[in-house]
């Protein structure tokens, strides 16, 4: 079961095989053997579980638990969704034996990503906002013209 | 002249190293899931700029926040439905890659199914929600929350189509040991959509 045999031939598309990859003829060069089924089945248990866990974390009393050591709830469930996701990308998407420059686009576009969640949470939640009130904010719209109004019409009685 | 066809020789009898051996379909694929990153996280920080606006004091009390709203157990059975359609994919994948034609078609097809499913779930949670009288129009949480899922689903549609479209040329024995890339670029595709959902089912689900 264990993958490491299979696992440990990093970039298996280095290897230099007839035509190579970019030889038009649609073919894969890889002569590294695969991850069994029974592997990918193991991973799919530990998903399912760790996916549990995060509905179970989720709810009470466990939600009481960290809230009672001072943990907010988000610190628990991330950590367990970060697990998720590089266990897909490692194993599921191929990533942990495919060439380190697949990677390189995933983890760009996961630091924009990380990085424009921070900008505008830093812009948009840095001042506590008030709901917005629809009614309230027509009102005053109707308040303005009115004064607006008021205003236009001295201002052309003066001339 | 001699160095020129020499060149031209070391040009094209040269075994391809780094960067050049790399499959350019699948390296494009990465490119576009590494944008893709971007999208889902624009519409990630949409929903967490508008979050505060969800939990007004006036919200709580018609129990209109979206702790009360989301339905947790019925949104895990859909991440549990879209894990299994991961392991349906890379299965797929394991036998293409052993010419098990067959098992893969029936792996790709299962993954489809699974994928649909999934969708349904989402029509039900769509419709339940408009029933609250959440939607688009009426309210900060149904723009970001719709939109985000929404865009998900679309997704998985369009992975649908995709699976479905490999499906008659996996029958046919087009895809095998020698030629498998096919699949992989839609697997990859495929676990991105679901490893979106992971992100998304805790973010904004669970906390």
């Amino acid at each position: 079961m264990a993958p490491g045999g299979n696992m440990a031939q990093r970039d298996t598309h280095s290897n230099p095989g007839v035509g190579g990859p970019l030889g038009g003829h649609g073919d894969n060069v890889e002569h590294a053997s695969h991850p069994t089924a029974r592997f990918y089945v193991l991973i799919f248990f530990i998903l399912l579980a760790v996916t549990i866990a995060e509905v179970f974390v989720a709810q009470e009393p466990f939600l009481g638990i960290f809230e009672g050591i001072g943990v907010p709830i988000a610190v628990p469930l991330l950590i367990l969704a970060a697990v998720k996701f590089l266990m897909i990308a490692a194993f599921y998407m191929h990533l942990k034996q495919d060439s380190r420059a697949f990677s390189a686009f995933l983890i760009a576009g996961l630091i924009l990503a990380m990085g424009m969640l921070f900008t505008f949470g830093g812009l948009f939640t840095a001042h506590s906002r008030e709901p917005f009130d629809q009614i309230a904010w027509r009102e005053q719209l109707a308040q303005n013209a009115g004064t607006t109004g008021t205003s236009a019409t001295t201002g052309g009685g003066g001339h | 002249m001699a160095v020129v066809t020499q060149s031209a020789d070391a040009l094209t009898d040269r075994a391809p190293t780094g960067l050049e051996s790399l499959d350019v379909r699948k390296l494009g694929m990465w490119a576009f899931l590494g944008s893709e990153c971007v999208f889902f996280g624009s519409l990630i920080s949409m929903y967490f700029v508008n979050r505060p606006l969800m939990f007004s004091p006036a919200l709580e009390a018609a129990h209109l926040t979206p702790k009360t709203i989301l339905n947790i157990p019925f949104t895990g059975v859909l991440a549990f439905i879209l894990l299994c359609s991961s392991l349906t994919m890379v299965l797929a994948l394991n036998a293409m890659q052993q010419s098990r034609r067959r098992a893969g078609s029936f792996w790709l097809l299962a993954t489809a199914f699974l994928g649909m499913l999934f969708l349904g779930g989402q029509a039900i949670e769509f419709i339940e929600i408009a029933h609250e009288g959440i939607t688009l129009q009426n309210s900060v949480f149904g723009q970001s929350f719709l939109l985000l899922t929404g865009f998900h689903g679309t997704h998985v549609f369009v992975g649908i189509i995709w699976l479905l479209s490999c499906i008659p040329r996996a029958l046919r024995g087009g895809f095998h040991a020698g030629n498998y890339i096919g699949p992989e670029i839609c697997g990859l595709y495929w676990h991105f959509v679901d490893v979106v959902w992971v992100v998304i089912f805790t973010i904004i689900y669970l906390i």
